[in-house]
């Protein structure tokens, strides 16, 4: 089931780049930067040959074909006719969700799955969101009572709910 | 007759209270999960991983699966009462469905899409009953090049059929197979790309991944999305269509059906893209293509009844061969591989038990879904009214719950944080995530026999040619090339002249 970005062509022409597909021309970047570290990370694994196959050959031929197809990705998305920007980014909804899995995920085993919990609604509830701050806070009970309910005292995942002392 | 009589054993299986009840609660969350835009199958089998530990194997598929088809089912439902994907592959449908519900046919509308995603569902599990023995008995024949080759095309199908650049889906589908390395070398023990992280010895799960990709980037897609207004009401003498729209639906149903079984069953293609072959087929072969986009019933009918089909026969080369079709699916193989069952074509020969047993609640289901989303449409209706801010706390929660108990590890739910930004950044730059995902879960397999061909043929590598099965598979992999580099040279012809215009 794929998913897709949206496409938005606009026909504004600021070309800091010179590239006319942007999210073409990043995307091969990026390709490319990872290819290039493949590559440069694998060179101190076994290559082996042909017929016999070290543990480094597959990764390189696999990077190797990274950044071909980056730097195919940057040729076209100069030549290409049309312009494409890149959508406007959701910064703040990503970042807060990042950061609140993360803190989660540091949390989770030390304090326990009530506080991480807490931590996680408490990191993605942030102001863009039009919930009521008392909304929000009942929804938030509702949830770590429901989570710790169901997960740890129904379904016995090895959690702790408090911190170990 | 063989058949019939699993198939009866199976009914006896799927028919225990037990898993009448999976079967039940797994086409009710489904048909929410359909409704509700910005939810996924995906993300709700990785917040429900942790409930499917605690069950029988073939309850859990049961369930999984019931989500799976239900939320195709019912994805229609928002697209025609809101204009609003409920599913992703349910977008096909909003273009004629939403304008049936503003000329006041919503209850029609919807009522063909039951009816042809009931009928493509039963197709589509005649297929599966027919096609996935024979598969799984022509896949223990299969040796390495022939499953090397077997992954090669579903990598490039799902890189061609993506929407977006091929190149960039493909370069997805490379850092799939990539990502799919780090960790322990089979053959020689050696860790590659762990960076001395222990935790990465075992390799990157992909459940991991999924849930960063797409659990983690919708969320973050949908969060500032406009609140969802008021539905339209629909009542329930309003659904009966007329005898004259069930005669221009039925065909419309028929071809949808066939398009979608057919397209299924190849990995990486999927419901979407059938969805939006047999929308094209339609306005091929209707008489007048100026009702489309304005209400046309054949354009609701046939890309739902594709998609239902598409989502049953997507089932064939996961329960045949083990080789999952989209992320979805890999989620369910990954739920099977934490119960301890190894896929693969002797699936069924060592599970016959689950392999028929979910069949055959598939037929239930099935029937289930049809009163889900007739008698029963307007409560899923109010159900689309609820917020996104009230549901979007939750699915964080407890998709980081079901990543952590994946491998009890903490830094497995580190890892989804990372990968949801970077699932975000992708998203920006047009890259599909699901070839990716198909990579990771591929790339282990793929490397295995690439490199078990080339030990038995000395390095030469003819020995894909030789066999006369990965011979011709890899003739499919040069016609779909052949198809990415045509359909990209005519948009851009299309660009041009819409400049030019």
């Amino acid at each position: 089931m794929p998913q897709e970005g949206f496409e938005r062509p606009t026909g504004s022409s600021r070309g800091v780049t010179g590239a006319n597909d942007k999210p073409l021309f990043l995307s091969g970047l990026v390709f490319l930067v990872i290819g290039v570290a493949g590559v440069l990370i694998a060179r101190r694994y076994p290559m082996g040959s042909v017929g016999n196959m070290g543990p480094g050959y597959f990764p390189v031929l696999l990077s190797a074909l990274l950044c071909i197809i980056g730097v195919l990705s940057v040729v076209t998305s100069i030549m290409r006719a049309g312009r494409r920007e890149v959508a406007s980014w959701p910064l703040v909804p990503a970042l807060s969700v990042a950061l609140g899995v993360f803190v989660f995920g540091l949390t989770v085993e030390r304090l326990g799955l009530i506080i991480a919990s807490v931590l996680l609604l408490a990191c993605i509830g942030h102001k863009q969101i039009r919930t009521r701050p008392i909304e929000y806070l009942l929804l938030s009970v509702a949830l770590v009572i429901f989570s710790a309910l169901i997960f740890v005292k129904m379904l016995g995942l090895p959690l702790n709910l408090w911190p170990e002392i | 007759m063989d058949i019939l009589q699993q198939l009866a054993h199976g009914f006896g299986i799927a028919l225990t209270m037990q898993n009448l009840g999976y079967c039940l609660l797994g086409s009710a969350i489904g048909t929410m999960v359909g409704v509700l835009p910005g939810i996924s199958p995906v993300t709700t089998i990785a917040m429900l991983l942790p409930l499917t530990f605690q069950v029988p194997a073939v309850s859990a598929l049961i369930m999984l699966s019931g989500i799976y088809y239900g939320a195709h089912h019912a994805g229609s439902t928002t697209a025609i009462m809101l204009n609003m994907p409920g599913e992703p592959s349910s977008v096909v449908v909003c273009m004629d469905g939403h304008p049936m519900a503003k000329q006041g046919r919503a209850g029609i509308a919807l009522c063909v899409s039951a009816i042809g995603s009931f009928f493509a569902g039963c197709v589509g599990i005649i297929v599966i009953t027919l096609f996935s023995p024979l598969l799984s008995e022509a896949g223990l024949l299969f040796g390495a090049p022939e499953y090397t080759a077997l992954v090669a095309v579903a990598l490039m199908t799902a890189s061609v059929m993506s929407n977006g650049s091929a190149l960039s889906t493909f370069g997805m589908a490379v850092l799939g197979l990539l990502l799919g390395t780090v960790g322990t070398d089979v053959g020689t023990g050696l860790e590659r790309y762990t960076f001395g992280l222990p935790e990465l010895a075992e390799g990157v799960d992909f459940v991991v991944v999924a849930v960063g990709l797409f659990a983690f980037a919708e969320v973050t897609q949908h969060i500032n999305a406009p609140e969802r207004r008021g539905a339209l009401s629909v009542k329930f003498s309003e659904l009966f269509p007329r005898l004259s729209d069930l005669k221009q639906a039925f065909p419309a149903i028929f071809r949808g059906t066939g398009i979608g079984a057919a397209l299924g069953i190849l990995p990486g293609t999927g419901p979407l893209v059938s969805a939006f072959v047999a929308y094209a087929v339609e306005r091929q072969v209707a008489k007048d293509k100026s009702r489309f986009g304005k209400g046309a019933i054949e354009g609701v009918a046939a890309p739902e009844s594709a998609d239902n089909a598409a989502a049953m026969t997507h089932f064939i080369p996961m329960l045949g061969l083990g080789i999952p079709a989209g992320p979805a699916m890999a989620m369910m193989l990954g739920a099977l591989m934490i119960q301890g069952i190894q896929p693969g074509p002797q699936l069924m020969a060592n599970h016959a038990d689950l392999f028929w047993g979910v069949v055959a609640s598939m037929w239930i289901g099935n029937l289930m879904l049809l009163i889900f989303n007739l008698p029963m449409v307007g409560v899923w209706i109010k159900l689309l009214t609820t917020p996104y801010r009230f549901l979007y706390p939750g699915i964080i929660l407890f998709c980081c719950i079901g990543v952590y108990s994946v491998r009890n590890s903490a830094f497995d739910v580190l890892m989804a944080a990372g990968f949801g930004l970077f699932g975000m950044v992708a998203r920006q730059f047009n890259c599909s995530p699901a070839p990716l995902v198909l990579g990771l879960v591929l790339g282990p397999i793929f490397e295995e026999n690439f490199r078990r061909s080339l030990t038995i043929s000395k390095g030469d590598p003819m020995i894909f040619l030789e066999h006369p099965i990965s011979a011709g598979l890899l003739a499919l992999f040069a016609v779909f090339v052949v198809i990415a580099v045509l359909t990209g040279a005519r948009t851009q012809k299309h660009k041009l002249a819409e400049e030019s215009a």
